[in-house]
């Protein structure tokens, strides 16, 4: 991770260095491709440099086609080889207010400007529906910034022939549309021009000039911005936030000034500051942020302030607390070891620049906050950081906090269990486990395109090309859902098959790292053999590609019985595994599928 | 500010914007003509007049921006700006 790329940076030197920090970057090895085309409303050559290194600083190399100069329209509502032959994962379309072209004059009457409206919107519609219908991608469309100037003043709030009521509309429509349509995702940047000021964002100048919508110093913002929506799209998003206790989640010192000494809630602005940062953590726990605390202090001290009668956060709220005077750096890959996942996946925010420098040293891949000396400020760089940025909100990131402290529970009771096979089954594990039929899209997506770790193959597909495999008879989309005495895990496994003549071939297994070592492979594989016999198969392929993380899985096929295919290219990093199903016997006993 | 220390600052930037690995193998001087440098193109033309006006906080004019042939041009408009 380059730091200088870590919100909030320096826009001026990213614009200055990007070639040299693209060089840099490039040397990572473990880089995710994925294929992006820009459509383009204006110029978009910066756009395109500087979203290509904040790509690369979170793991994911772009391969961009950029639209022609101003025509997002005719490159993407007609029939376009080029961009067929692209094969684009994803299409950014690129406009702005100046690319209006019904927009209302003061003559019209509000029948007239209604329709402009329609058409305005109609155009745009006609370009998502090409793209759904023709590239099977995911799209990210700018909605509509404000315009600089108003000829009618605030009345053009209001007035029916106001660009800014126009707009206004507009944007809404557009919410409306991406609430209603999978795979269709808005880069706000009616929000990110009023929160950097429209005066700023847009210049008359950048305009004439070299027809820039977005004036060149804000470029790297709305590039971050995009870089977000991707990464987010691809797993690339932060699950945790690691926290410090003193001067971070209330002012003071607990060991030293005591409960009643240190500063959070009613009373002064410096701990009304601490309330109002634990109250927007509180809103991150509420949406699936994993909340965990690393505080050099004695446990009673700690637990004593977390419990301060006017904080907002309570002991409840965090998944696991480490209050001693260990190594903040051991405590937090301690913290990972708990959860189930990688240090990549975590936001450590410390008020002590000593503590912060120590944990970039040791771990790299830990984002480390870069908040300055006042606390007001804490709010909006953890929210400008965009590290948690999620495409959708489902069930199962509202339950996530429930079910990693079911997890804890689950980690007592398994002290009193006599043997492992004892312990599962004292679990009472139910399981769903069944082909597609038409729910949970959202989730099975999300499951593809998030795991890591138990992930056979790592690739990757949206929503659309899941959808795509689950019509074709050539495919067999299976999905696993989970509850057990403790916890409902929601859908939490997901196996793609391609038919083959002879047998079937897995192309995809993910299962989520919160019900590892559960069985639920086995009740899933079993499944899998009872619906390929009753297709009349004999035999299932598989296939391992080993990942810097998934080493969970690299026994998984020995495992259940598959025998190693002699690999005839052997310079390729896969492994391939062959079973003949004939003679398969059953290998969950721990389980109750229950499939109706 | 001197002239030599504002063609040093033009100088400077050109290198990181064109990522340049040897400083040495670029001349930059006074006289030198903006059409000598392949790669100062139009985009990277307006990098170069941003991150100008970032380090001396100023702004060029639509105008200025055009009379911008020689890189003397755009040290005297610099000159005569942080004067004031």
């Amino acid at each position: 991770m380059n730091n200088k790329l870590v919100y909030p940076f320096d826009s001026i030197e990213i614009l200055r260095k990007s070639s040299s920090f693209k060089k840099e970057l490039l040397k990572n090895k473990n880089l995710i491709e994925i294929k992006i085309f820009v459509a383009s409303g204006a110029t978009t050559d910066e756009i395109i440099k500087i979203l290509e290194i904040f790509l690369l600083n979170v793991g994911i190399r772009p391969i961009f086609l950029q639209g022609n100069y101003g025509l997002f329209f005719e490159d993407l509502a007609f029939e376009n080889q080029e961009l067929v032959d692209f094969k684009p994962d994803i299409i950014y379309v690129h406009s702005s207010f100046k690319n209006l072209i019904n927009i209302p004059n003061i003559i019209n009457g509000s029948d007239e400007v209604n329709d402009k409206l329609n058409n305005e919107f109609e155009r745009l519609i006609g370009i998502w529906s090409y793209i759904r219908q023709t590239y099977n991608c995911s799209i990210i469309q700018n909605n509509f910034e404000l315009p600089p100037t108003r000829p009618l003043g605030n009345l053009e709030n209001s007035h029916h022939s106001g660009l800014v009521n126009f707009i206004n509309k507009l944007n809404l429509l557009i919410s409306d549309y991406a609430n209603k349509n999978k795979n269709f995702y808005i880069n706000d940047i009616n929000y990110l021009s009023s929160f950097h000021g429209i005066n700023q964002w847009f210049s008359l100048q950048d305009w004439h000039r070299s027809k820039h919508s977005v004036t060149l110093k804000f470029v790297p913002y709305l590039a971050y911005n995009i870089s977000n929506i991707i990464s987010s799209l691809y797993g690339k998003s932060k699950k945790a936030l690691v926290l410090d206790l003193d001067n971070t989640l209330w002012g003071g010192v607990i060991g030293d000034d005591g409960i009643s000494g240190i500063k959070i809630g009613h009373g002064s602005p410096v701990s009304e500051a601490f309330l109002e940062f634990q109250k927007y953590i509180k809103d991150l726990r509420d949406r699936g942020v994993l909340l965990s605390i690393v505080s050099k202090n004695e446990m009673i001290s700690a637990l004593e302030g977390i419990n301060h009668s006017e904080g907002i956060l309570k002991e409840s709220d965090f998944v696991s607390i480490k209050a001693n005077w260990s190594n903040k750096a051991d405590n937090i890959e301690e913290i990972a070891k708990e959860l189930n996942i990688f240090n990549d996946a975590l936001v450590f925010v410390d008020d002590n620049p000593v503590e912060r420098e120590l944990v970039k040293q040791f771990l790299p891949e830990v984002a480390v906050l870069k908040i300055t000396d006042d606390i007001s400020d804490y709010i909006s760089i953890l929210d400008k950081s965009g590290f948690f940025e999620t495409s959708s909100v489902s069930n199962d990131d509202l339950k996530r906090n429930e079910s990693f402290k079911a997890n804890k529970e689950r980690i007592k009771f398994k002290k009193s269990a006599k043997n492992y096979n004892e312990y599962l089954l004292s679990l009472e594990m139910k399981a769903i486990i069944k082909e597609y039929q038409g729910h949970h899209l959202d989730r099975i997506s999300q499951l593809v395109n998030k795991t890591n770790q138990f992930n056979l193959t790592n690739r990757r597909y949206s929503s659309s090309n899941i959808s795509s495999f689950i019509e074709s008879e050539d495919y067999i989309v299976m999905f696993g859902n989970l509850n057990d005495k403790f916890a409902e895990y929601g859908v939490i496994s997901v196996i793609v098959c391609k038919v083959l003549p002879l047998g079937i071939e897995i192309d995809t297994w993910v299962m989520s790292c919160r019900v590892f070592k559960r069985g639920m492979e086995f009740a899933m594989f079993d499944e899998l053999v009872r619906i390929a016999s009753k297709l009349g198969k004999i035999e299932i392929n598989g296939e391992h590609i080993p990942s810097a993380k998934n080493s969970i899985v690299s026994d998984l096929y020995s495992s259940l019985g598959f025998k190693l295919v002699e690999d005839a290219q052997s310079d390729s990093d896969k492994t391939l595994y062959k079973m003949s199903i004939s003679n398969y016997l059953s290998k969950n006993n721990t389980i109750e599928v229950i499939n109706e | 500010m001197s002239n030599v220390e504002i063609v040093d600052t033009i100088r400077d930037i050109v290198i990181d914007i064109f990522d340049i690995d040897d400083p040495d193998s670029i001349e930059l001087t006074i006289d030198s003509k903006i059409e000598d440098y392949p790669q100062w193109d139009s985009l990277a033309h307006i990098n170069i007049i941003t991150q100008i006006e970032a380090i001396y906080s100023i702004r060029f004019s639509l105008e200025e921006i055009e009379e911008f042939e020689y890189i003397s041009v755009i040290v005297q408009f610099i000159a005569s700006k942080i004067q004031h």
